[in-house]
């Protein structure tokens, strides 16, 4: 008997680790006969070497059979698959499509979220970069808009700081060439554009603002006003008095929060924006490395009331501006919808994976044969679970690729429909992202059928005593009231977001918004005489120029009047208009008189308030009282008589109550609003430009619809709106896909029974109404509960805005209907297939 | 018919003549002593695999005495005789005749 030495352990380890793949296990044997014999001839030490030499020469080509093998089972592995496929062509199809539109609907809100999140993401010193915010004690309230001292003042007196900037804005009319046109644009802080890096495309930034007078464009403005030309160098005329030179142009990104068609040296801003009691640049700050924001708000906290004693207590804090787009520090901000979209996503592609799941099982009885003779031949049911997972990863693929041929088509849409400008850019993240959701769809979807296929005994198959009963199916139905679910609450959450922005669309603002154009203008003292020339033309029913436009308000600052208790603050927004503001918006006045231009001192002595105002103030009898403005600030301080009040208009969003407003006469109305005739509009228009010219050569006549301008507010609202609806679309087909698969599992099950009824007596209906108790049963299940979920839902949204419509009961009915009309629709045409059929063949079906 | 490699060639042979004494071992010997090449035990593995794989060789288990884990013992099976036979022939056609010519040296 030969003795069996002892193994050197590390060659022996190493062969181990080598064959525990694969079905090379029975080389083992002869690696150690290999050993033996060297052992035998040679000796230990040389055993050792030969055997390790052998064992690592032998590694690649062991890896090589592996692989080899592993490619062919996987080749003959697919083709079982595809010809199953195509077996089943229906079924095949409507899994593959249902998949295929769970991931078009994760890819673009991939996109989106990716686009969201890469905003600002440009500056190299993005991390660094943060904003100023003051607020109020308590948070209540907090503003952007700061004092442009507190660049200096911060930069100089804190080492943490090691740059800021401020950017406060102007619009400017600008002369190129004849041609006159509006920008907007800021004043900034040579600093600006060392802490934020917009590239650079021609010029230098250097040294910016070299010459006082200089001027930095955007790419898109070089584009309008210089065309193929070199502007660098070129001048530009602005608001006709001072001459700019083009020092440099930069190009801003898609992505990014501050967008701006020019920048000036905030050397030649008004002496105003430097003053700690003016609010209203934004000012930015980079921190040195290291240096956490946190820390530094403790202290810098008090800085602003430092400077102004006299003024209220405000907490000056700073924020990073990388949070800036989705995460607004003054509240709202995009986050919640980044979330919201990739939940419904992830939910829909939930959805899509588990009509998979029953598909592939309710078609079980067809692949039973297939299924216990392979167990029979000495198929594992580790090896069936394996071919059944490629089955619905093969599956998950195809409809990868079908979704991708989706995303292309949809796309387009998709962009146009949001005004988004979304593009497919084949970044690692994405690419793998995209895979991971495929792989996890086939591997989650695939899992179930594959257990549950593989657990089939093969006696019983062929006996045909197949079916446990009814617990089976229990998993079954409740995924079809999952989704019967779901498709309910989003039907009814479509449904009240539509009306909701109906109901902005159309509600009374008290205001009339239609037919009214709004252009900035800079005529000043010429206003007057352009009314009168513009009233000459019957189409112009009235105009009215006012300081700041409509759909915004003035800085507030305090407001104190008689009678007034400690504990009550006025903060009133302004705007400064003309006394044609009534006319030209069909305000109504409900108290006193509006400003006239006979009365002199209406001009400088008379206000007309809001009764939001007048509210707040808790005063009964406003006419003649007076309000006084900024009463603790002696510089400031002014003394305003109420001659009238108007009723509440809302010219902010409907997201808040209105705000308590005081308007005053001034002269400088910066935006002219012109209330037109519809008919004949394009005439009027050019009417308006000539008479612009004629008064003003080269004035530019940049003009946009009002009732465009207030739309525009709510675009946020009109993107979820569309996108609800597109995905409630989508949830209800794919709920369809289920419910089929549902109602053809069971009708499979009761071929026989169907059979035996109809040779009983039983006519096409009773069958069909038989058949569908028990799916109304489970729709009706669904109802109950997805309608106190989506009140839940919908109520918390719509309490996001002041105004709001009710949610009505109708809309649950209507939604549930909806859903047993579906249903009722699916099982009709299901059980209309088998209970038509020939009763004899149903019979001998074994 | 599958056309066959030269080494698969070699162990089918090698099979042949080691009769009920083949597996993975002898036979890399074998071809060691006839051809002079000393392959290693992976080179080896690969084509007698395919080879049993695509039915030219079954095989069987047996334990034997030096290692405790049964090792792999070959035979040709009908197939792979029918291979043999037309490589045989095939190559012999392809050789009939073959005289080897003179060749001048080079530089003369």
């Amino acid at each position: 008997m030969k003795k069996i030495n002892k193994k050197p352990r590390l060659p022996f380890l190493l062969l181990r680790l080598l064959l525990s793949n694969g079905n090379q296990d029975h080389l083992y044997g002869n690696f150690e006969l290999f050993y033996e014999d060297v052992l035998a001839e040679k000796g230990r030490t040389c055993a050792w070497f030969r055997i390790m030499g052998q064992i690592l020469i032998s590694t690649p080509k062991l890896i090589y059979a592996y692989l080899y093998w592993s490619f062919i089972m996987f080749k003959n592995s697919l083709k079982i698959t595809l010809r199953n496929l195509k077996r089943q062509k229906t079924y095949s199809f409507i899994n593959i499509s249902g998949l295929a539109v769970g991931i078009t609907c994760c890819v673009l809100t991939l996109l989106w979220v990716q686009y969201e999140l890469s905003y600002d993401k440009f500056h190299d010193n993005i991390d660094r970069i943060h904003r100023v915010v003051y607020t109020n004690e308590n948070r209540e309230w907090k503003s952007h808009s700061v004092p442009g001292a507190a660049v200096g003042f911060l930069k100089e007196n804190f080492p943490e700081v090691a740059d800021a900037a401020m950017t406060n804005s102007v619009p400017v009319k600008v002369n190129f060439k004849e041609k006159g046109f509006f920008l907007s644009g800021y004043f900034v802080h040579p600093s600006f554009l060392k802490i934020f890096s917009f590239p650079v495309l021609a010029g230098s930034i250097e040294k910016p603002f070299s010459q006082l007078m200089s001027i930095i464009i955007s790419e898109e403005t070089a584009q309008k006003y210089f065309g193929e030309e070199d502007p660098i160098g070129k001048s530009i005329r602005a608001n006709d008095r001072a001459d700019m030179m083009v020092e440099a142009v930069v190009s801003i990104p898609e992505n990014s929060s501050i967008k701006f068609d020019f920048l000036l040296s905030s050397r030649i801003a008004p002496p105003g924006t430097k003053k700690w009691e003016n609010w209203g640049p934004q000012v930015y700050v980079l921190l040195q490395e290291g240096v956490s924001y946190r820390e530094f708000n403790k202290k810098i906290t008090n800085i602003h009331n430092d400077h102004v004693p006299q003024a209220r207590k405000i907490n000056v804090c700073i924020h990073p501006f990388s949070e800036n787009h989705l995460h607004d520090f003054l509240g709202g901000g995009l986050i919640t919808y980044v979330y919201v979209f990739s939940a419904m996503s992830l939910f829909i592609l939930l959805i899509a994976c588990i009509n998979f799941m029953n598909l592939a099982t309710g078609r079980s009885e067809a692949r039973l044969r297939e299924i216990g003779i392979k167990k029979v031949v000495g198929s594992t049911r580790m090896q069936l679970i394996k071919q059944f997972m490629l089955e619905s990863i093969l599956i998950s693929i195809i409809s990868l690729l079908l979704a991708g041929l989706l995303v292309a088509v949809l796309l387009p849409v998709f962009n146009s429909v949001l005004q988004y400008n979304l593009e497919l850019h084949y970044l690692p993240q994405f690419v793998s992202g995209i895979i991971g959701i495929t792989l996890i769809t086939g591997i989650v979807s695939g899992i179930y059928p594959a257990l549950f296929l593989s657990s089939f005994k093969p006696v019983k198959i062929l006996k045909g005593s197949l079916y446990p009963g009814k617990s089976s199916s229990l998993f079954r139905r409740i995924l079809v009231v999952f989704q019967f679910t779901t498709s309910i609450a989003f039907i009814v959450c479509a449904v009240i977001v539509f009306k909701q922005l109906n109901f902005i669309q159309n509600k009374d603002l008290g205001f009339d918004k239609e037919q009214v154009i709004v252009f900035p203008n800079q005529l000043r003292n010429n206003i007057k005489v352009f009314k009168e020339k513009i009233l000459k033309n019957p189409n112009i029913e009235s105009a009215s120029a006012i300081s700041i436009d409509f759909i915004n308000w003035g800085s507030s600052s305090e407001v104190g009047w008689e009678g007034q208790r400690p504990d009550q603050k006025g903060n009133f927004g302004y705007n400064w208009i003309d006394y044609d503001f009534l006319k030209t918006f069909k305000i109504e006045l409900t108290e006193g008189r509006f400003f006239s231009p006979e009365i002199q001192s209406d001009y400088k002595e008379a206000c007309v308030l809001n009764e939001a105002a007048v509210r707040s103030m808790g005063m009964v009898d406003p006419v003649g009282r007076e309000i006084i403005r900024s009463p603790k600030n002696p510089q400031y301080r002014k003394v305003r008589k109420i001659i009238g009040v108007v009723k509440d208009y809302n010219f902010l969003t409907l997201h808040g109550e209105v705000r308590p407003f005081c308007l005053m006469p001034g002269r400088s109305g910066g935006f002219m609003n012109v209330r037109i005739n519809p008919a004949n509009m394009p005439e009027t228009l050019s009417f308006i430009k000539e008479t612009l010219d004629k008064m003003a050569p080269g004035h530019p006549f940049e003009y946009s619809f009002l009732d465009e301008k207030i739309d525009r507010q709510y675009r946020e609202e009109q993107i979820t709106g569309k996108i609800i609806m597109f995905i409630t679309v989508v949830a209800v087909m794919i709920s369809c896909f289920g419910l089929f698969g549902l109602v053809a599992f069971s009708v499979e099950r009761r071929t026989k029974e169907i059979g035996i009824r109809k040779v009983v007596g039983a006519s096409l209906v009773n069958i069909i109404k038989l058949l569908s108790k028990e799916f109304l049963m489970l729709v009706l299940i669904a109802n109950i509960i997805a309608w106190p979920v989506s009140w839940y839902i919908m109520n918390k949204w719509l309490q996001n805005f002041a105004f709001h419509t009710d949610i009505k009961i109708w809309i649950f009915i209507l939604a549930g209907l909806t859903a047993v009309i579906i249903a009722f629709l699916t099982v009709i045409k299901q059980t209309h297939k088998a209970a038509a059929g020939n009763p004899v063949k149903s019979l001998k079906y074994e | 018919m599958v056309e066959l490699t030269r080494k698969e060639e070699q162990i089918l042979l090698a099979v042949h003549f080691l009769e009920d004494k083949a597996f993975l071992n002898t036979i890399r010997e074998r071809i060691k002593q006839y051809s002079g090449k000393s392959y290693s035990l992976g080179t080896i593995y690969v084509p007698l695999n395919r080879l049993h794989m695509n039915g030219f060789l079954e095989s069987h288990p047996e334990k034997m005495s030096g290692s405790n884990k049964p090792v792999q013992f070959y035979n040709i099976t009908s197939m792979g005789y029918e291979a043999l036979s037309e490589l045989r022939e095939k190559t012999e056609n392809m050789w009939n005749g073959f005289i080897k010519p003179v060749l001048k040296k080079p530089g003369v």
